[in-house]
């Protein structure tokens, strides 16, 4: 365990302030991500130069690498953006709301196939917060209010992080440590991961009508969690690394019987739907927003369903082109950047090795690169068919580029502003100190109750299962060996927090409410989320200390 | 309201912050890196100065939500 960074009480407390700040500001107050952000981000700065003698350069590198880290989700952030306003600049958002109510009458049902089913699946391909960005517009399309729509993604594609983006967190976490027994550390993840899964369909149908809702959900949540998390956990015995693309895909193709389901394929009865922008009363100011939205939709649509899901089917073949034909692959992440970063250390003796090229960036296999393919693709055909002109005469909709820029510009100040802030905690020893605080105080099967909750802290602060990992996996390894804990479990909690953290993490948050049109409303996202995100951690908790004793 | 021209100047602060530090930490020196951070920091300070300063008001973007 590293033992150079100071573990007492008032270090602890100092490093837990600037999450505290964060959360107060976001969550309490209801600033927004462009300003709570860089709050945070300063009071990092302030307490990594005081009490956690950081010297300026240090502070610059990591500043520098966090503005690096973000370019990451910046180049999703973008193309999804237009990817959205090419879509529905054409009127294909209309045409899809429009069609899909032609299609299924079952509201509950469409919004979990698009928030839950979808979610996970694009999650299983794509990763870097894609599931977000792309589905909280379709699910605005269907009638979902704002903030549920940016919620609902971020609940339902949360379980398949860690073994999503064709397993690369897996992948990470294998690199950086040595682990025991690989098999038991895969089947234990998995095992937890059915927890968000289950819990995250249940949670999204009790957003969307509370009671009457989950009643009604629980037999179509029942089958596809079989699917998902069941179905996860069988593959894992066999291969990891496709084991969430395969459960994912089946859950989707699973959709089309199940929609024949006498339960689903007539309107469910009437209930209260919060989660509606026609359901409930209309007492939240992002629903303006939608107004115009609203009024459109009395409209006449003028292409057909097909043609509005064209770009999305599109996103998805690219992507499984890119991915899954391995030399396609192996050539498109031939071309990598990276700027180099000296060695750089603390008073404390926290040292940052020298990287010639960190974390370099391989842009043609970058999930932003098949959006933007997806898009310029999707442009051309409604260009082509005259979908821009139609749609111009019936609705006279805003230019694209300003829809871009009014979502984008702030999203990525708050996001570039959450990922300094991780990297100042990295650099500056205030995320080791957080978790080896927990480690000093806890017994051993406290700690195996909060292993998980140390993963949820990683994510929450990079949005990434992968850097939550790699940042705490050999920190809960060496914990786990010194106080006699199996390491599989441990490895697994962390594992399970770290996808569990993504549901939270307000660069995530940043993501849909930048596409959704209601940038600066984080804070009540994150009060939609957060209370289903402390019962999981709590529940994944008890499993994980149950996985001790076996 | 953060007007969007300050938020998409913050922007360039931010992408033009990233190489100077680079650049300045490995191969000219610590102070070039300084100044890297230093477009960093205002790049993340200049939203929230806008907003509180009041500059450009008249721009509204404000989703209403404060």
């Amino acid at each position: 365990v590293d033992a150079s960074v100071p573990t007492d009480l008032w270090h602890w407390l100092a490093a837990l302030s600037s999450i505290v700040l964060l959360l107060i500001l976001l969550v309490g107050l209801r600033w927004k991500s462009t300003e709570a952000g860089p709050a945070g981000m300063f009071l990092a700065m302030l307490i990594a130069l005081g009490p956690f003698r950081t010297p300026v350069t240090t502070l610059a590198v990591a500043a520098g690498k966090g503005v690096w880290d973000a370019v990451f989700i910046l180049y999703v952030i973008w193309p999804a953006l237009l990817l959205y306003a090419v879509a529905d600049r054409a009127g294909a958002f209309h045409a899809l709301r429009a069609g899909i109510e032609k299609f299924s009458r079952n509201e509950l049902f469409l919004v979990l196939a698009f928030g839950w089913v979808f979610a996970s699946f694009l999650q299983g391909i794509t990763g870097f917060g894609v599931p977000i960005a792309v589905v909280a517009p379709l699910l605005l399309a269907l009638g979902v209010r704002p903030l549920h729509a940016v919620a609902i993604p971020l609940i339902g594609h949360s379980w398949a992080n860690m073994f999503g983006t064709i397993a690369v967190s897996w992948l990470a976490t294998n690199q950086v440590i040595d682990i025991a027994d690989p098999g038991a550390t895969a089947w234990q993840t998995a095992l937890l991961l059915g927890i968000p899964n289950f819990t995250g369909g249940v949670a999204i149908a009790w957003l969307y009508g509370r009671g009457p809702a989950v009643r009604h959900a629980v037999p179509l949540v029942v089958v596809v969690s079989m699917i998902h998390g069941g179905g996860q956990l069988a593959l894992v015995f066999w291969n990891p690394i496709v084991s969430n693309f395969i459960a994912g895909t089946a859950a989707l193709i699973a959709l089309y019987p199940l929609s024949f389901w006498r339960l689903y394929d007539e309107a469910h009865r009437e209930m209260e739907r919060p989660a509606m922008r026609d359901g409930a009363a209309g007492d939240d100011e992002a629903d303006r927003a939608a107004a115009a939205a609203r009024e459109r939709e009395r409209r006449e649509p003028v292409m057909s369903l097909g043609m509005a899901l064209f770009p999305y089917v599109v996103l998805t073949v690219v992507t499984l082109g890119g991915l899954l034909t391995p030399p396609i692959e192996r050539a498109l992440g031939v071309y990598r950047a990276g700027l180099p970063f000296p060695e750089v250390s603390t008073g404390y003796g926290v040292t940052t090795p020298a990287e010639a090229a960190y974390a370099p960036f391989a842009v043609f296999a970058h999930p932003g690169t098949f959006i933007l393919v997806a898009t310029i693709i999707a442009w051309i055909v409604y260009r082509r068919l005259g979908y821009y002109e139609a749609w111009r005469r019936v609705a006279s909709p805003e230019g694209i580029w300003k829809g871009v820029t009014d979502g984008a510009l702030p999203a990525s100040v708050a996001v570039i502003a959450f990922l300094i802030m991780a990297a100042i905690f990295d650099h500056s020893g205030q995320t080791r100190t957080l978790a080896l605080g927990i480690a000093a105080v806890t017994p051993p099967l406290g700690y195996a109750f909060a292993a998980n909750i140390i993963g949820v802290l990683g994510a929450f602060m990079t949005s990434s299962n992968t850097a939550s990992n790699v940042l705490f996996s050999g920190l809960q390894q060496d914990v786990a060996r010194l106080q006699g804990l199996p390491e599989a479990a441990i490895i697994a909690g962390q594992s399970a927090g770290g996808a569990l953290g993504n549901s939270i993490a307000p660069a995530n948050v940043v993501l849909g409410t930048g596409t959704t049109g209601i940038s600066g409303r984080e804070g009540a996202v994150l009060r939609l989320t957060l209370p289903w995100a402390l019962l999981v951690a709590v529940m994944i908790g008890i499993v994980t200390i149950v996985l001790t004793t076996v | 309201v953060t007007p969007s021209r300050f938020l998409g100047l913050s922007l360039v602060l931010f992408l033009v912050g990233l190489p100077v530090v680079s650049l300045g930490t490995v191969h000219v020196g610590p102070v070039l890196g300084w100044v890297g951070l230093l477009a960093i920091v205002g790049g993340a300070a200049l939203p929230a100065i806008a907003r509180f300063a009041g500059w450009g008001a008249d721009e509204s973007d404000d989703d209403g939500s404060r």
